[in-house]
């Protein structure tokens, strides 16, 4: 028999210290009044459940050629824009970049037929002219976020002439790799009779399966970390955070399943011969405006492996990667991305942009 | 978040500090849960934060608790002992977990929860047992269409009561082998610190499921529970479509083939406005993109 030693005292002490924290804690959190505050903008455009938003310049304009942001399907882009101090719209703004935004909203049951298809050539198509419009401009440098980075990469081979540059984010093109995990996770799962059953599905079914990657760490050490959390000077940034994880729309069925099937379960971005979508052959060596690739090194929901595929695969010359030494989310958010990436963005579209 | 929720917060907190011995903290949960229910008109989605950020907290003081009567004179415990209360307070969070990932028809999920706490065998026997007494007692008054859908139901319930219990078998041997690195490093370092007693359980535990995740056998287990959940729910909506039309409501399939017309309008629509476009600028030829290969 193994006998292990043990400090009661101290065990004692630190469970009364826990306790008396998670009091403290939720006693703040209560008087917290926590409301996300976007960064001043006006609404362009609504179509069913998608708005498309162009923020308010707070300084002059450094580049012509607008950027529209295409976030994904999953989650809410609002992460783009926490808070005043926590903002990459903001910060895009402050170095003098027009920025516009897809907001996707939250499908209801009736989007549940809303196909690949609908969100490129009707729903993302029609943002993008808006945006042309607004801004008199012929050309528009498309930024996709994740997913939204694979409609982004879908868009540019359909409408090469609308996009005169390309910014990927933390986006998976090939999902094969082994570190993929979310593509292992889901791999038994029947995504048709998903869309049977839910129709649309459920996001809140989404984020269990993206706690299921790392169940210890997201499921149990991040929630017993909450009673510190919420009895610190960071509570507020805290709850927003946790707000935005908890906002997850539903995804619209159709769409999704053919997401799963095209980008998951076949690797279509990988495919030299292409694969099928809007009535069309893609590939990316249909993708020929210039790119810059933004990927997180640490980033464990999209391993860089699956976002640097792309250089092999995309037709343009002028391809150029940054990494950020940070995780998906902190490429988003982080405070290295947020003091980086604006600047580099900038400089990069304005080495792009027409004289 | 206003004065009645903050109070009853402090309430359940209150109760908590109280609760020493093991079943008190359940107790104060179950106060918990009844008292953030009833604040749901107020703030409902900062109250469901607020819970699904806490609740953890709860099981885990329960189970400092629990190791902390289980130390001698010498202020030392024994491993088996320590391992044993540790697995018992894993298998509760992994009935949690199971039960709360995939969400079951309401009706089931409450009954299977309730039912779970109540008795120690699987609570999905028991529900399956009962339900198949209300099929025997039903047969000779129901319709056999009814009870053919009946039977479907007690038949995806079965599988799935199987899917769980082989993913939770998938779940034990992670807890296991994760078990087992901890014993490993108990040996060697006294616990005299709660939270780096967690952080190396949660690094043993990381370890074990990523190398199980690389597993066919999991993966196949994960999937076979989702799409089981998925099908029981599926049945059940079937089930609540029939009632539903023999009461002359409007079906949720009903409501779904006219969003599928909807779409096919919308898309004509769309197309159509495309052509009306592109003759109203027929003179400027437009930006060349996807019709122009066509």
């Amino acid at each position: 028999m193994t006998r292990i030693k043990l400090d009661p005292a101290g065990i004692q002490h630190q469970l009364q210290a826990h306790r008396q924290t998670l009091k403290q804690g939720l006693n703040t959190a209560a008087k917290l009044d926590i409301h996300h505050l976007p960064t001043p903008h006006r609404v362009l455009m609504h179509s069913g459940s998608v708005r498309l938003i162009q923020f308010l310049p707070t300084t002059p304009q450094q580049i012509r050629t607008p950027v529209l942001i295409c976030y994904a399907l999953v989650n809410r882009p609002w992460i783009l824009d926490l808070s005043s101090q926590r903002s990459m719209i903001r910060n895009l703004l402050d170095a003098g970049v027009p920025v516009y935004l897809v907001d996707w909203g939250y499908p209801a049951r009736c989007d549940r037929y809303l196909t690949l298809e609908d969100y490129l050539v009707d729903l993302l198509d029609r943002c993008v002219d808006h945006v042309r419009q607004d801004s008199h401009s012929e050309q528009i440098n498309l930024m996709g976020v994740c997913q939204g980075g694979v409609l982004s990469l879908c868009y540019s081979a359909l409408f090469p002439r609308k996009i005169r540059n390309l910014i990927t984010l933390v986006t998976p093109v090939d999902t094969s790799s082994p570190r993929f995990q979310l593509n292992r996770l889901s791999q038994y799962i029947d995504a048709g009779l998903t869309t049977a059953t839910y129709g649309n599905l459920p996001g809140a079914l989404l984020n269990e399966l993206f706690t299921a990657l790392q169940p210890g760490r997201l499921g149990l050490q991040k929630r017993l970390a909450a009673a510190q959390q919420l009895d610190s000077e960071h509570a507020e940034h805290y709850l927003l955070m946790e707000q935005w994880l908890q906002d997850c729309p539903d995804l619209a069925g159709a769409a999704l399943q053919e997401f799963i099937q095209l980008f998951f379960r076949d690797n279509a971005l990988m495919s030299a011969q292409g694969f099928q979508l809007a009535g069309q052959t893609l590939n990316l060596g249909r993708v020929q405006m210039p790119v810059l690739n933004i990927f997180g090194s640490k980033d464990q929901l999209v391993p860089p492996e699956s976002s640097i595929a792309l250089g092999a695969r995309i037709g343009s010359n002028d391809y150029t990667e940054a990494p950020v030494e940070s995780g998906h989310i902190g490429v988003l958010n982080g405070r290295t991305a947020l003091r980086t990436l604006p600047s580099l963005i900038q400089l990069w579209l304005k080495e792009r942009d027409p004289a | 978040m206003n004065e009645q929720f903050l109070n009853m917060m402090r309430q359940w907190l209150d109760q908590l500090e109280q609760g020493q011995d093991h079943n008190a903290p359940e107790e104060a949960q179950s106060s918990f849960d009844t008292q953030t229910s009833s604040a749901h008109s107020d703030n409902p989605s900062h109250a469901d934060l607020l819970y699904r950020l806490t609740r953890q907290s709860t099981q885990f003081c329960r189970f400092a608790d629990e190791l902390l009567s289980l130390h001698d004179d010498t202020g030392s415990v024994d491993s088996t002992q320590l391992l044993n209360t540790f697995r018992r307070h894993l298998d509760r969070l992994n009935q949690d977990w199971v039960m709360h990932s995939w969400t079951l028809p309401e009706q089931l999920g409450i009954l299977l929860t309730l039912m779970t706490r109540e008795t120690p065998q699987p609570a999905s026997d028991l529900l399956t047992k009962l339900l198949q007494q209300l099929l025997n007692t039903l047969e000779p008054h129901t319709q056999p269409s009814r009870l053919a859908q009946l039977r479907r139901t007690l038949h995806q319930l079965e599988h799935f009561e199987q899917a769980r219990e082989c993913y939770l078998q998938q779940l034990t041997a992670i807890n296991q082998t994760a078990l087992e690195h901890l014993n490993q490093h108990l040996v060697k370092h006294p616990i005299d610190n709660l939270d780096a007693l967690h952080q190396q359980w949660v690094d043993c535990y990381e370890q074990a499921y990523q190398q199980q995740l690389e597993q066919p056998e999991y993966l196949q287990a994960f999937g076979n529970l989702g799409n089981a959940a998925m099908a029981l729910r599926h049945g059940w909506q079937q089930q609540l479509e029939q009632l539903y039309s023999a009461c002359g409501w409007v079906t949720q399939t009903q409501y779904d083939a006219l969003s599928q017309q909807h779409h096919e309008l919308r898309r004509r629509v769309r197309v159509l406005e495309r052509q009306m476009q592109q003759q109203a600028t027929a003179d400027t030829p437009p930006t060349r993109d996807m019709h122009d290969t066509d």
